[in-house]
């Protein structure tokens, strides 16, 4: 009964903010390292299982989109003013989150996700070449005009992308995939910081309760 | 009908869907199997079967009788 329980004791090794960052930088990373501290090979096996689940939905959606279904745009900065809501000019890195909002559920993808982060803040030293670039970002100072011609080719290739017939609706599965990944790796994360949700087991087992510092 | 094939995702993308959100609530795993597959129905059941009667009711049903 979870009621006649304390939810945590003094032994509880949560909350545990380093696997929580961890976690949040490669999936299932730290409930693995948790599981390895604490000699858990029940958390350890979590671990590699949410390693391999969300890398496999985020990598397998993004194969289905043909690896350009992950971006992070720069249409805010072809625009002759700021985009606004409520009158509230957003600035640039917000609005085009706004525009693209499948890249807010990507984002929690960790590692994986974050080289559309870099390519669209350095498009001078891109990474991995043209995966997750960032469309209207152009190295040196490109004017407006350049940016808008790039987006609009880049629109253009995944427009034909989607027409094709062997595409279909894959496009849209693809997509699926790589969002569920990312907002399901929010889970994991607030796991691996806080402990399994069921408050009843985030107590730490015997053999390593006796130890004050370990965790 | 065309695409038809993308519905082979659903039960994977269900069975991933709750395998993980079952694993964020215990550590054990013996429990961690049997809630993915009882989250699993549960979906199939309370959300994917009502949609699918629903729709088909309006695409099938509904059209004989106006």
């Amino acid at each position: 009964m979870p009621g006649k329980q304390s939810p945590q004791t003094s032994a509880s090794p949560y909350p545990d903010l380093l696997a929580g960052l961890l976690s949040f930088v490669v999936p299932g990373l730290g409930q693995i390292w948790q599981g390895w501290r604490w000699r858990r090979p029940g958390r350890l096996l979590k671990g590699v299982v949410l390693l391999l689940v969300l890398h496999g939905m985020f990598f397998y959606g993004q194969a289905l989109g043909e690896w350009k279904n992950v971006f992070l745009p720069q249409y805010q900065q072809t625009l002759d003013e700021k985009f606004r809501i409520f009158n509230f000019p957003l600035p640039d890195g917000l609005a085009n989150v706004w525009w693209r909002p499948a890249y807010a559920a990507q984002f929690w993808m960790g590692i994986s996700a974050w080289p559309a982060v870099w390519n669209y803040c350095f498009p001078e030293s891109r990474v991995f070449a043209h995966y997750q670039r960032s469309p209207g970002a152009l190295p040196g100072n490109p004017t407006r005009w350049e940016r808008d011609q790039d987006i609009k080719q880049f629109h253009k290739k995944i427009n034909d992308l989607q027409l094709r017939p062997d595409m279909g609706k894959y496009w849209d599965v693809g997509l699926l995939y790589t969002m569920l990944a990312g907002v399901l790796n929010l889970l994991v994360i607030y796991e691996a910081y806080a402990g399994p949700f069921d408050s009843t087991v985030r107590t730490a087992p015997p053999n390593t309760a006796s130890s004050a510092d370990n965790p | 009908m065309p695409n038809a094939q993308i519905y082979w995702h659903l039960p994977i993308l269900l069975l991933l869907v709750s395998l993980v959100y079952s694993a964020v609530r215990s550590d054990d795993w013996r429990q961690i199997l049997t809630a993915t597959w009882r989250w699993a129905l549960y979906m199939v059941l309370m959300f994917l079967a009502p949609v699918f009667l629903i729709l088909w009711f309006f695409s099938e049903i509904a059209p004989r009788w106006w």
